[in-house]
């Protein structure tokens, strides 16, 4: 069971975010689904802890078996969805994963992973690409060069 | 509307309080029918931010006025509420009194309203000394409160 409730127009999401960084690239993905790219990830469920719901988002997206380094960012965020136009409060953990000891670096720079019945499209963005790509977050375009050392809030209102 | 979800079995609950600190004193709240203390603050309402919710529950249940300061500890916390299991993020921020007009020492009273219902509660400044003799949530507070200079602590708290 997802950690997500909508209420009339109104949608509160609890969820994690997977930073997956390598020389300057960050590990983005995006699927029919949605015109954007976006972060592996996806909603805590209940009884899970975010770190266990981090990592196994990873291995169902990207069937690897990977580590927390540590997290980074707690994001409140309240924004209107661009595909359902919902109101959204939104609480995200954002984690940089380490996948030292996994295969991922291996298989190149575009490839698709398929869950279920989806396709994920994934991608390496260098820092400097994701600036002027439709891409979300929109606040790690610049925070990205900027990478907290210890883990830090963050608001965002739109 | 108070971010506080249930399914049959389960509870999702999401929550902000307050660290208090004034002379060496934390403030603490503790239900007149119960017997352990917690940090004062409430269920964030959907729509409203962490800093907001909290400044209005601090006017609400005590009467008084805060600043809301750093976010020091974020707390995935998991217990037996009612009958189901309760799973609930907890964020507590340092903040500083505004007003003047509450006593700075021993024991005074308010009032808590959880889904339509209202508890009697009881607020107490609690020497940080004297924490480690008293029952009080979260379990590691003590050592939470040694990191306060520090940054901000992650914890996991099962029951």
């Amino acid at each position: 069971m997802d950690i997500s409730f909508k209420l009339e127009n109104n949608k509160f999401n609890y969820r994690v975010c997977a930073m997956i960084i390598h020389n300057h690239k960050i590990l983005a993905m995006h699927d029919d689904r949605s015109p954007y790219y976006y972060l592996p990830g996806g909603r805590v469920r209940m009884t899970e802890t975010a770190e266990d719901a981090v990592l196994r988002e990873v291995q169902e997206e990207l069937h690897i078996t990977a580590k927390i380094e540590r997290p980074v960012w707690l994001n409140q965020a309240f924004f209107t969805e661009d595909v359902d136009h919902l109101k959204y409060h939104e609480l995200c953990i954002y984690f940089l994963i380490d996948v030292s000891g996994t295969d991922l670096l291996e298989r190149g720079t575009a490839f698709t992973v398929i869950e279920g019945y989806r396709t994920h499209t994934f991608e390496w963005l260098d820092f400097d690409r994701i600036q002027d790509e439709y891409f979300y977050p929109i606040f790690l375009k610049k925070e990205i060069y900027h990478i907290p050392n210890e883990f830090t809030l963050r608001t965002e209102i739109e | 509307m108070d971010i506080i979800f249930k399914t049959e079995e389960f509870v999702f609950s999401y929550r902000v309080a307050g660290i208090c600190i004034q002379n060496g004193k934390v403030m603490l709240q503790k239900p007149s029918n119960d017997t352990g203390f917690a940090f004062p603050g409430g269920h964030v309402t959907l729509g409203e931010t962490n800093e907001q919710t909290l400044i209005r529950e601090f006017q609400e249940e005590i009467g008084i006025d805060v600043a809301v300061g750093d976010l020091k500890w974020v707390g995935e916390l998991f217990f037996p509420w009612e009958n189901k299991r309760c799973q609930q993020i907890c964020l507590y921020y340092l903040v500083e009194l505004q007003s003047e007009h509450i006593p700075l020492d021993g024991m005074f009273l308010g009032k808590e309203q959880i889904e339509g219902r209202n508890f009697d509660l009881e607020f107490h400044w609690i020497s940080l000394t004297e924490l480690k003799n008293i029952e009080v949530y979260p379990t590691n507070v003590i050592e939470l409160v040694d990191k306060l200079q520090q940054g901000v602590q992650h914890f996991v708290y099962h029951e």
